[in-house]
């Protein structure tokens, strides 16, 4: 598993991802007395593991990935912000992350947004701080009259050097830090990371550990669809079903409080296992809770299927090209709304999924209304796989204490968190964590938005925005 | 539509009547910040120093003291603590108007800066909210409040999409560098008076993340009217601080000690 440097490997590697062979995973660097490596993790065709290659960059340069695959290009960008660390033939090498804020920052001069030129076309500067109870980040929009022509998303605002703070660390701490990376995601952040570390470590997590992380990891998904539904549709002009998915959302929130002590189930899971176990109460809860809120919710997706003004703004509203999904490997709801046929839960079975068979809605229109009825699909799923795991629950202890290894070992994962699939790697020694990436689906989402938002009226940004709900704090890291 | 009113009508309010009348704040099982007895602790053993994410535990004249405005309620103290002067607790309403008052330290005097002219604002609030580097948690919260659970108008508090007509700007996040200037710049377009509220662990302190590309939370910007710890602090919390802000509700937390304990 350990990545090894292999500059000849990289090159078939880099060459597979171009001939569309391959699914470009995450890209990351790491500093040493030699100058770096930059690691890469792809997943091949019809292949169930993620293949992960280093290339050395002795003068802190190795030869860019992002020239050949539009995926990396962001990564690239970032890496030579963090890192320092140079890609040969970069097509795009402004910073990313850095603001001109570091001690050590490259980023001197103000941002160069792209062009976009011709007769009436005129700049809308928007951000960072949005009007809403949102992330901070910048949206430069080209527009010709009403019509959105071009697109720049300007992030790093939120960078935290959260990987910064987890290098060294002890592996408690660190697993601490990973569930705040991305708050609506802190559950699937937690499951991807503990994955990584017992892969690394040959551990195997108890039966009952394993099918409470995946009641959270459903718990979790639940609240930000049904969140995401209602704040869709308020942003089409129809509040009434936001308020209604309000309150699913916070019933599903408060269950997650009542029977994990934890509203978001923050440090629910560790490397090992889980901290909570479920009780009776907390079971019947559960057992009773979820199928009433199914109950209300079908009566909302009726609702919204027959609300004629309301499809108006949906259908045919903010389309990706399904080939540029593919192309830049969108995951969630974002990919499955555009013919992405990929879940992690599925495709990349790990505990408790592989003993469930989980469906996988996929629609073709890829507009805001598919994206809304993939989630509408997922919420009645998870639904039922909740109810599934419930009825399993098997008994054992709920956590295995982590061997104590002296040697360096490594392990990655990919877990499907509710805005996509979510990969984590670490390496490990003694206790510590010596390296470690975590790669949040927001980062192919913004391009895809980017894409997706051409030809669209500016008025239809924030309905098109929210039905991506790209994380910043997830990719800003 | 007509089936829709109907039907709301059937399931009746769902708005709590707490604060303003007794009842279930809707938190139940919520767990808060860690309960701290040094005299419990048997001095020598340090695990939780060690373990504790953001340093909010340190030794003060050889008594453990526990900071509340960096702990993040990852609850790994009370995991390691051999001899429970670390303990499970539901206490989160710790909203407060002085720093200190977060320090269970007691060699520390709070003094918190003057209160808001009541005439200012009434019992009205208006908030303007910047996130500066946080994790979307607390942003997640801050959504809750407008659900008819919690129905945050009823209370007279509003969130502005402008920082032009609003009272208190709300800061989540530890403050990265790039922040810093839109943070003031929205400062600078409030109108006066105009007070400043650090939201969450990550803006009391720095949180998880101090040092490096981030501050170590708002206080290195602004002087800071009102704290709220918490990772993140549900809506209950936050409720509970604005009205205590506001003049509405008792502050809970002195010295690091919770009124009702
Ligand atoms: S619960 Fe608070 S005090 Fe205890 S280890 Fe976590 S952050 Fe530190």
């Amino acid at each position: 598993m350990a990545p090894l440097v292999n500059n000849a490997r990289w090159k078939d590697v880099t060459r597979n991802l171009a001939e569309r062979d391959a699914t470009f995973v995450a890209m990351w660097g790491e500093r040493n007395d030699e100058g770096g490596n930059v690691n890469l993790a792809v997943r091949h065709k019809g292949e169930r593991s993620i293949e992960i290659v280093s290339h050395s960059a002795p003068d802190s340069h190795y030869p860019s990935v992002g020239r050949h695959h539009p995926s990396a290009i962001l990564m690239e960008r970032a890496i030579q912000d963090v890192y320092g660390l140079v890609a040969d033939g970069l097509p795009d090498t402004r910073p990313w992350l850095d603001h001109g804020f570091w001690p050590h920052s490259r980023a001197r001069t103000s941002y160069n947004f792209k062009p976009a030129l011709g007769p009436g076309v005129h700049q809308i500067p928007v951000g960072p701080v949005h009007a809403g109870t949102i992330e901070p980040g910048h949206f430069r929009f080209s527009v010709n009259g009403e019509i959105i022509v071009r697109l720049e998303a300007r992030l790093g605002y939120v960078h935290r050097d959260v990987l910064g703070l987890m290098r060294g660390g002890a592996i408690d701490d660190a697993a601490a830090l990973v569930g705040r990376i991305s708050g609506d995601s802190t559950v699937a952040y937690a499951f991807a990371f503990a994955r990584a570390v017992e892969q690394a470590l040959g551990l195997t997590v108890p039966p009952r550990a394993s099918t409470l992380r995946g009641i959270m990891a459903e718990l979790e998904r639940l609240a930000n669809h049904l969140g995401d539904f209602g704040a869709i549709c308020n942003d089409s002009g129809f509040s009434l079903l936001n308020t209604h998915a309000a309150v699913l959302r916070e019933r599903v929130l408060r269950l997650a409080a009542l029977v994990f002590g934890h509203r978001l189930m923050m440090d629910c899971i560790v490397p090992g296992g889980v901290l909570r176990d479920l009780n009776e109460e907390g079971a019947t809860a559960l057992k009773s809770g979820l199928p009433s809120v199914l109950v209300t919710f079908e009566r909302l997706v009726d609702l919204y299927e027959k609300t004629a003004s309301l499809q108006d703004r949906v259908v045919g509203t903010g389309r990706l090209d399904p080939a540029l999904a593919s192309l830049l490997g969108c995951g969630g709801y974002v990919g499955r709304a555009a013919g992405q046929d990929f879940d992690a839960r599925r495709d990349m079975p790990y505990a408790p999924y592989d003993g469930i068979d989980v469906r996988v809605p996929v629609l073709s229109s890829a507009d805001v209304d598919a994206r809304v009825r993939v989630r509408i699909a997922e919420i009645q799923e998870s639904v039922r796989i909740l109810l599934c795991l419930l009825d399993m629950m098997p008994k054992s202890s709920i956590h295995a204490a982590l061997p104590n290894d002296l040697t360096v070992r490594s392990g990655a994962a990919l877990v499907e968190g509710f805005r996509g699939d979510i990969f984590a790697f670490v390496r490990v020694c003694d206790g510590r964590i010596s390296d470690v990436f975590v790669r949040d689906p927001s980062w192919f989402l913004w391009p895809a938005l980017e894409a997706a938002i051409e030809g669209n009226i500016v008025a239809d940004f924030p309905l098109c925005n929210k039905s991506f709900n790209a994380a910043y704090a997830g990719c800003d890291l | 539509m007509a089936l829709w009113t109907l039907i709301g009508l059937a399931e009746g309010t769902a708005t709590t009547g707490w604060p303003l009348k007794p009842g279930p704040d809707g938190q139940e099982g919520v767990i808060g910040m860690p309960r701290l007895e040094p005299e419990r602790c048997d001095t020598g053993c340090s695990i939780c120093i060690d373990v504790c994410p953001t340093q909010a535990i340190a030794l003060a004249e050889e008594r453990l003291a526990l900071d509340y405005g960096r702990c993040v309620v990852c609850h790994l103290c009370v995991e390691v603590c051999p001899t429970d002067a670390l303990t499970e607790s539901n206490n989160w309403a710790f909203g407060v108007r002085a720093r200190d008052d977060l320090r269970t330290d007691t060699s520390v005097t709070p003094v918190a800066r003057p209160s808001p002219s009541r005439h200012s604002f009434r019992r009205s609030l208006h908030v303007r909210h910047v996130d500066a580097g946080s994790c979307n948690g607390c942003e997640s919260e801050l959504q809750a409040l407008n659900n008819p659970f919690y129905n945050l108008h009823r209370l007279g508090i509003f969130f502005t999409p402008s920082p032009r007509f609003a009272d208190l700007l709300l800061v989540t996040g530890p403050v990265t560098r790039a922040m810093v200037e839109p943070l003031r710049r929205t400062w600078e377009a409030m109108p006066e008076p105009r007070w400043v509220m650090a939201f969450g662990t990550c803006a009391v302190s720095g949180g998880i993340a101090p040092g490096g590309p981030c501050l170590s939370g708002l206080e290195d910007v602004f002087p800071v009217d009102l704290y709220l710890p918490g990772c993140p602090p549900n809506p209950a919390a936050i409720i509970e601080a604005l009205l205590m802000f506001l003049g509405r509700m008792q502050q809970r937390l002195h010295r690091g000690q919770m009124n009702d304990q």
